[in-house]
């Protein structure tokens, strides 16, 4: 019997690249005009690196960069540590009553619409802020560590999942104490998955709006935010110039995430 | 491949641990008293009593989801025992830990730590230990499996033999008072296991650990060990010496597990077996009865002759060495009967008689 080929269809090669188009089209001429010469977002002016000069001279741009940087850091070691717990606890205590609900829970920000944490978020946080009067960063840091745990949380799982328990069992054969047992056999051969873990976390800190925009205090701007409050005013090549540079650290990012989840499995 | 050179270095262990072989009030080396084991409604160990003595190479042999891996994860304390005790050199050590028992274990998989070179997975138990000698004595465990040049070798970088040996010398480093084995050659080819056996075998006669060793193949259990214990449905079955198992199996089980056996049903009066074919003496009480008689046991006789059961022959079977008779008893019931080589037991179809010496049959307890 013949395969069920879809490139052997009718008008293949035009949905095709009509798809890619639609894909990467946007993001080609926002990287193309990041580098335009002229002042307007829709006219070319001739190549210039200009924009990312601006950009680069702006404090307030710097102030939103380190401050992203910063959160992201921070957020993504605090996730991926609260995440590492909850994949070693959910995968190496065998199978007990609501170990189901304990995984809906760890998940819970893939789950609840992004808009619902942040309305709640902003509700707990303003309270929170006025009976303690410490309004700065660690509010932020703190709710972008929790929707980055489930983030964290699923390639870390994956990765036990896949390691062979009999490892760490030989390990205690060994006279290792458990303790020693995860020191020296679980922990080195998680790192990879902790590592990409910890970039997806990354990523996803440095990526939100929605959240950081309901929680940060006054004169708390991360770059995503600042440049949603610039676009609000007028579109500037400034901000092709900031998207392109975030977009070279984020596709980075995740090149190191997949090549850490695909190669060196454990045996 | 092991050079003998090496043995030397083996025997002078001991500076630091109390000496293997010696289990000081002569107490044994593994005992498990009353060990039942259930896995929920599953009962994979019923209640089993067992002693293994010191500088023993003991095989629990049965097929697989007999238990003996159980009693094995029991020994090493990967699982507690539901009931019952499990006792090293006298101490009862059914509540302590893997990390605190005197025993290692070499696992099917072998379990090689894939992030840790050769020398650390050989090193890993001694480094536990906290014990002063790591580096020399490590070396001299990779000289014993000849595995030297392969030090800082990852395991990935090692044929399955080669692995195998890793595992053996990491598991010898610390050298513990009992060795387990589950199944360590089951991954290897015919040959080298062949070669694997004979070296263990050494290995355990010079190192005087007491091995335990678990294996489904008889024919393994027969080679290498001083004593079995032949297991199925979390029960042991028998415990003997290889020639005792196999020359006087206690159930049909054991018959027909270890070798091959014919087995014949039939009832006793007064001392002699009514059996399918004809009538032999047989001791054993009046009433129904199982006995069992071994292919190489069984003589082909001319039919009609005095004391010999009358049978058809089905097919006969050359192999090279001898020829196996396989014939029909008149009830069904099949025999084979092993005749040299140049035996010609005639045509399919052809009658003959079964003799046998009465002293070869064994009464099956079930």
């Amino acid at each position: 019997m013949r395969r069920f080929d879809p490139t052997a269809l009718p008008g293949f090669a035009f949905v095709a690249v009509v798809a890619v188009l639609a894909l990467w089209a946007p993001i080609v001429t926002m990287v193309v005009y990041s580098f335009n010469a002229s002042d307007s977002v829709a006219v070319w002016g001739g190549f210039s690196l200009e924009w990312y000069a601006v950009a680069a001279g702006n404090e307030a741009v710097q102030g939103a960069a380190i401050r992203s940087l910063w959160i992201a850091f921070c957020a993504s070691a605090i996730a991926t540590t609260v995440a590492t717990m909850a994949a070693l606890g959910t995968t190496r205590r065998g199978r007990f009553r609501g170990d189901r609900a304990i995984y809906a829970m760890v998940n819970q920000p893939l789950m609840v619409p992004e808009i619902v944490t942040a309305v709640a978020l902003l509700i707990v946080f303003a309270s929170l802020k006025v009976l303690t009067g410490y309004t700065g960063l660690g509010w932020l840091i703190l709710a972008h560590s929790a929707f980055c745990v489930p983030f964290a949380y699923l390639p870390i799982r994956a990765r036990l999942e896949g390691m062979d328990t009999t490892l760490e069992g030989a390990a205690a054969d060994l006279y290792a104490t458990p303790w020693q047992a995860f020191r020296r056999v679980t922990l080195p051969l998680l790192v990879p998955g902790i590592a990409a873990g910890a970039m997806l976390a990354f990523v996803i800190s440095l990526d939100d709006v929605i959240i950081t925009e309901f929680v940060k205090s006054a004169g708390q701007d991360t770059l995503p935010t600042y440049m949603l409050g610039q676009l609000r005013r007028a579109v500037t090549p400034e901000v092709n110039a900031i998207s392109t540079a975030l977009l070279v650290l984020t596709m980075a990012l995740l090149t190191a995430f997949f090549a850490m989840t695909r190669t060196r499995k454990p045996t | 491949m092991w050079g003998r050179r090496h043995v030397a270095t083996l025997a002078k262990r001991g500076t630091a641990a109390q000496p293997s072989s010696m289990t000081g009030d002569g107490s044994p080396a593994v005992e498990a008293r009353g060990a039942r084991k259930a896995f929920g409604g599953f009962v994979a160990l019923q209640g089993v009593d067992l002693a293994i003595a010191a500088g023993e190479f003991f095989t629990l042999l049965g097929p697989s989801g007999c238990g003996k891996t159980t009693l094995l994860r029991l020994i090493a304390g990967f699982e507690g025992p539901t009931e019952g005790s499990i006792h090293i050199a006298g101490q009862d050590v059914t509540a302590d830990p893997p990390h605190r028992r005197p025993v290692n274990t070499v696992f099917q998989s072998y379990a090689l730590f894939p992030h840790l070179s050769v020398f650390d997975n050989v090193a890993f138990g001694l480094r536990m230990l906290g014990r002063g000698d790591v580096d020399a004595r490590t070396a001299a465990m990779l000289d014993l499996v000849a595995l030297s040049d392969f030090a800082q070798r990852k395991p990935a970088q090692l044929s399955g033999g080669q692995q195998q040996r890793v595992a053996l010398a990491r598991a010898l480093a610390p050298d513990p008072q009992v060795l387990l084995l589950d199944e360590p050659l089951s991954a290897l080819d015919l040959k080298l296991r062949r070669q694997m056996q004979r070296e263990l075998k050494r290995l355990q006669g010079e190192t005087g650990i007491t091995f335990v060793f678990v294996t489904h193949d008889q024919e393994e259990a027969l080679t290498m060990s001083d004593r079995i214990a032949v297991m199925e449905a979390g029960r042991i079955l028998q415990v003997g010496t290889p020639r005792a198992v196999y020359d006087e199996p206690a159930t049909r089980f054991v018959a027909g597990f270890i070798g091959e056996s014919n087995v014949l049903a039939g009832s006793v009066r007064d001392g002699i077996a009514d059996l399918p074919g004809g009538r032999v003496p047989v001791a054993a009480p009046d009433g129904p009865v199982q006995v069992a008689i071994r292919p190489e046991r069984v003589r082909l006789v001319a039919s009609g002759t005095d004391g010999a059961l009358g049978a058809t022959l089905a097919q006969a079977v050359y192999h090279g060495t001898d020829l196996t008779a396989h014939l029909v008893l008149p009830d069904g019931t099949e025999v084979a009967a092993r005749l040299p080589a140049d035996a010609e037991p005639g045509a399919p179809g052809s009658a003959h008689g079964l003799a046998f010496d009465p002293g070869d049959l064994r009464v099956l307890a079930d």
